[in-house]
C-alpha cells in the first residue's frame, strides 16, 4: 500500500499550534460541574484586597501569616500583602494619582493622607463594631489616627514605647556611676555622658558618652521631652517658634560641642550610621536613645556579654515628669477602595488578640494593645524590653505621634536642623523660624484644599 | 490615494507604535508637568491653579538654594574631572599594551553594574573604620577622614565615586583616538614635535568632538544625580549631599508637593538647556570636525 507522504509546514504548525492554545484556553473557562455540597452553599463573592506595609523580611512574612489567618476567617476575602518598603509613601501617593491605589496601607499615621483626602474616616465603623474595642488601645496611641476630629484607621503593628534612654550597664559599671540614680535632667545626663566617654590624643572618639541622634531625631520626641506639642491637632498650629524648641536644640547641640560636630559625625559613620548601634559599636556607646525594637536589637546584635539598661530620658521641661513617646503603625483604608466593607473587616481583625499573636509569633512586632501586652511575659523576652511596657503607666507624660498632615515634612525638616544647629551652621532660632514658617504655608494649604 | 501619500502614511502606520508611546508617555507627562508647576498639586487631590507662585516660592527657600549649591559644585567638579580621566585612560589604553583587550573591559565593566550595587560596593570602600579607601591611605601613613560622615567630604566622595563610571566616555574617546590619522603624527615628528606636543597639538584637536560629547552627557548627567545620594547619604550630612534631583524628588513625594517639584523641574530643564546652548556656541571655537576647510 502506497503511504503519501505529509509534509508539515509552518503555516499548518502554526494552525495547529492557535487551535491548541485556543482549545486550551476555551477548556479553562469550562465551569465544573457541580457537586451536591456546592450547591447548598450560597457562593459568596470573592473579593480582593491590596494591603501595603513599609516592612521585609520576618516583618513582611509576619504581615503575610497576619493577612493569611484573616483568609482563613473570611475564605471570601483573598488578600494580596505587599512590602513596599522605605518608599511606601511615595508608592502610595503615585498609585493614588494613577487611580489604583491599595485597598489597606499602613502608614505611622493617618494626618498626612487623611488631611488631603485620601483616607475613609472610620468613627461609624468603629462604633457599630463589636470587635474592636478603643479602650483595649493606649490612648496615646490613638492620637496617631487622629485628624480633624476624626479617625482615620487603627493603631497596628510595632506600637509600644519609642522612646527610652538606654545605657550601655558594662560602661557605667566601668565607670562607677550609680544605676540607682539616673540622670533625671540633662545637666546629669553631661556628667553621666564626661564619665563615660573615652577620646584619644588626637581627639578621636573611642568610646561616645551620649549618642544624642537616636530616636531623639524626631520632632515627638523632642515634644514630650519639653512638654511642649510640636503640633496642636485640635487648634492646627505650630509651636517650632517657641522657646522649647529652642532649648531642644541647644540641648542637642550642646551634646554635639562635647566632642565636636565633625568627631561624631566621624565616629557614627564607622558604624554605617546606624541609629542602633552596630555590634561592633554597641560596647562603645555609653547612652542612647531608642525604641522598643532596640532591646530586642541589641540582644540578637550586640556583641555577647554586654548588658543594656534602659529608662526614662531626662525631663527637658523641669518638671519632674518622666517622658515617654508611644509610636506605632497604622492601618488605614485608601479613598478609592472598591471593597470598603470587607477592608474594614481586615482592619478590624488586626484589633484581635488572634492576629496580633501570629503576626509576634512569625515577626516578634508587639502589638501595643491591652490585653495582647497581657498575654505576653515581657521579662522573659528581651532584656529591658519590659520598660517599653511598664513606661506606659509609670510614665508620667505619655505622648503619641503628632497628628500633623505635614509629619514627614516636619520630621525631615527637623531632623536636619537639629544637625545643622549641632554643626554650628544654623541658629536654632532662625532655623525653627524657617521651619514654623515653612510648615504653617504648607497647613494653610491643607486647611484651604 | 497618491503613491506619495499613501507612502506617507505606511510610514506612519510602521512607526506608530512608537508615536503613541512617545506622546502618552514622554509628551503628555511633560506638558502636564509644565501645568503642574503652576499649580499646588499633591498628587492626592485636584490641582489648583497658583500662577508663578511656586517659582517665586522656589528663591526664598534656603533648602533649594542648598541644593542647587551642591548640584553646581558637583557639575563643576565631577564633569571637568570625569572627562579627563576618562581621556587619560582612553589614551593609555589606546597603546600598544599587553591584555589592552581585557582592561578595556574592566574598564567599561562599572557602567553595566547597577548603579545601587555601586553605591552598595562604595559605602563599604569609604568606610571610614575598615573601608578599602583609608586602609590604603593607612598603608602610606595618611588617616584617612570620614568620607560620607564628614559636610567636608561628603561631596568630595560622590565625585571620587563618579569617576568609577567613567567607562562610557572611555569608549567613545577610544574611538576617536583610533580615528586620529597616524599621518598626523608622522608629519608632528618629521616638525620635530615631542610626545607631549604631539598629544597637544594632534590628538586633543582631533578628539575635540568626543570631548564636547562627553562634556554635554556629562553635564546633562551630573545636573541629574540622584541615585547615588538618594542611597548613599540620603542628602546629608547636614543638607552636604542634597542635590537638586534629590530635593526634587522629595518636595514632589514625600512632601505633597508636586507642583512646587514640577517648578523646580523645568528651571532645571531650562538651566540645561541653556548650558548646552552655550556648549554648542562656543564649540565652534575649539572644536575641529575632520573635514573641514
Amino acid at each position: 500500500m502506497a503511504t503519501t507522504e505529509r509534509k508539515l509546514t509552518r503555516r499548518t504548525f502554526l494552525k495547529a499550534t492557535g487551535f491548541s492554545a485556543a482549545a486550551a484556553a476555551l477548556s479553562a473557562c469550562v465551569v465544573a460541574a457541580p457537586t451536591a455540597g456546592d450547591e447548598a452553599a450560597p457562593a459568596a463573592e470573592q473579593i480582593e484586597l491590596d494591603y501595603w506595609y513599609i516592612w521585609g523580611g520576618r516583618g513582611g512574612e509576619g504581615q503575610v501569616a497576619g493577612c493569611d489567618l484573616f483568609t482563613e476567617h473570611n475564605p471570601n476575602i483573598t488578600m494580596h500583602p505587599l512590602t513596599a518598603g522605605g518608599v511606601i509613601v511615595d508608592k502610595t501617593l503615585a498609585a493614588f494619582a494613577a487611580g489604583d491605589p491599595p485597598d489597606l496601607v499602613d502608614l505611622i499615621l493617618c494626618a498626612p493622607l487623611a488631611g488631603r483626602g485620601a483616607l475613609i474616616a472610620v468613627d461609624d465603623y468603629i462604633e457599630s463594631s463589636t470587635v474592636v474595642d478603643l479602650e483595649n488601645y493606649q490612648a496615646a496611641h490613638l492620637e496617631a489616627v487622629n485628624w480633624a476630629g476624626e479617625r482615620w484607621g487603627l493603631p497596628a503593628n510595632e506600637g509600644l514605647g519609642w522612646l527610652g534612654l538606654a545605657r550601655n550597664r558594662n560602661l557605667v559599671q566601668a565607670a562607677g556611676l550609680d544605676e540607682d540614680a539616673l540622670p533625671s535632667d540633662f545637666e546629669e545626663l553631661h556628667a553621666w555622658a564626661e564619665a563615660l566617654e573615652d577620646i584619644d590624643d588626637d581627639g578621636n572618639v573611642q568610646t561616645l558618652g551620649m549618642d544624642i541622634r537616636g530616636i531623639l531625631t524626631y520632632p515627638d520626641c523632642w515634644s514630650v521631652v519639653m512638654g511642649k506639642r510640636y503640633f496642636d491637632g485640635e487648634t492646627f498650629e505650630y509651636n517650632f517658634d517657641s522657646e522649647e524648641f529652642v532649648e531642644a536644640l541647644q540641648i542637642a547641640k550642646s551634646f554635639y560641642d562635647r566632642v565636636g560636630a565633625e568627631k561624631i559625625a566621624e565616629f557614627k559613620a564607622s558604624q554605617e550610621g546606624q541609629p542602633i548601634p552596630s555590634p561592633a559599636a554597641a560596647g562603645r556607646v555609653g547612652l542612647f536613645s531608642g525604641g522598643s525594637w532596640t532591646p530586642g536589637s541589641l540582644a540578637l546584635n550586640a556583641a555577647e556579654g554586654l548588658e543594656f539598661g534602659f529608662s526614662f530620658v531626662p525631663d527637658g521641661a523641669g518638671e519632674g515628669k518622666m517622658p515617654f513617646f508611644a509610636g506605632t503603625h497604622t492601618a488605614m483604608i485608601l479613598n478609592g477602595s472598591e471593597n470598603v466593607d470587607a477592608a474594614w473587616q481586615f482592619l478590624e481583625f488586626t484589633s484581635t488578640d488572634e492576629y496580633n499573636r501570629r503576626v509576634y509569633d512569625v515577626s516578634g512586632f508587639i502589638m501595643g494593645t491591652k490585653s495582647f501586652i497581657d498575654s505576653l511575659d515581657m521579662n522573659t523576652l528581651y532584656p529591658g524590653l519590659d520598660f517599653y511596657t511598664t513606661g506606659f503607666s509609670e510614665g508620667t507624660r505619655v505622648w503619641g505621634i503628632a497628628p500633623d498632615p505635614n509629619w514627614y515634612l516636619a520630621w525631615d525638616g527637623f531632623l536636619s536642623l537639629e544637625e545643622e544647629v549641632g554643626f554650628g551652621k544654623t541658629d536654632p532660632v532662625e532655623g525653627l523660624q524657617f521651619l514654623q514658617e515653612q510648615l504653617t504655608t504648607e497647613l494653610a494649604k491643607v486647611l484651604n484644599a | 490615494m497618491a503613491p506619495g501619500t499613501k507612502r506617507f502614511l505606511t510610514m506612519l502606520a510602521f512607526i506608530s507604535p512608537w508615536i503613541i508611546g512617545f506622546l502618552a508617555f514622554f509628551v503628555y507627562p511633560l506638558l502636564l508637568s509644565l501645568y503642574y508647576s503652576f499649580t499646588e498639586y499633591n498628587l492626592l487631590q485636584p490641582s489648583k491653579w497658583v500662577g508663578l507662585q511656586n517659582y517665586s516660592n522656589l528663591t526664598e527657600d534656603s533648602h533649594y538654594l542648598n541644593a542647587v549649591g551642591n548640584t553646581v559644585y558637583f557639575v563643576a567638579f565631577s564633569v571637568p574631572l570625569g572627562v579627563l580621566t576618562a581621556f587619560i585612560i582612553a589614551f593609555l589604553l589606546n597603546q600598544q599594551l599587553r591584555l589592552r583587550v581585557l582592561l578595556r573591559m574592566i574598564f567599561y565593566i562599572p557602567i553595566v553594574v547597577p548603579i545601587s550595587a555601586t553605591a552598595i560596593l562604595w559605602m563599604w570602600i569609604f568606610n571610614s573604620n575598615w573601608g578599602l579607601l583609608n586602609n590604603l591611605l593607612a598603608l602610606i601613613g595618611i588617616q584617612g577622614p570620614s568620607w560620607l560622615g564628614s559636610p567636608s567630604w561628603s561631596k568630595p566622595s560622590l565625585i571620587i565615586m563618579q569617576l568609577w563610571l567613567v567607562g562610557g566616555s572611555v569608549l567613545i574617546f577610544l574611538a576617536a583616538l583610533q580615528d586620529v590619522p597616524r599621518a598626523l603624527y608622522d608629519a608632528a615628528m618629521v616638525d620635530g614635535a615631542n610626545a607631549i606636543r604631539r598629544v597637544w597639538h594632534v590628538t586633543i584637536p582631533m578628539v575635540t568632538p568626543a570631548i564636547l560629547f562627553s562634556l554635554l552627557t556629562g553635564m546633562i548627567a551630573a545636573f541629574q544625580t540622584f541615585a547615588n545620594a538618594w542611597i548613599m547619604t540620603d542628602g546629608g550630612p547636614i543638607r552636604s549631599t542634597e542635590f537638586y534631583v534629590l530635593y526634587l524628588y522629595d518636595n514632589g513625594f514625600r512632601f505633597f508637593r508636586m507642583g512646587y517639584a514640577s517648578a523646580m523641574a523645568w528651571i532645571l530643564f531650562g538651566v540645561v538647556v541653556v548650558v548646552t546652548v552655550i556648549l554648542f556656541r562656543t564649540s565652534a571655537g575649539w572644536v575641529y570636525y575632520g573635514g573641514e576647510g
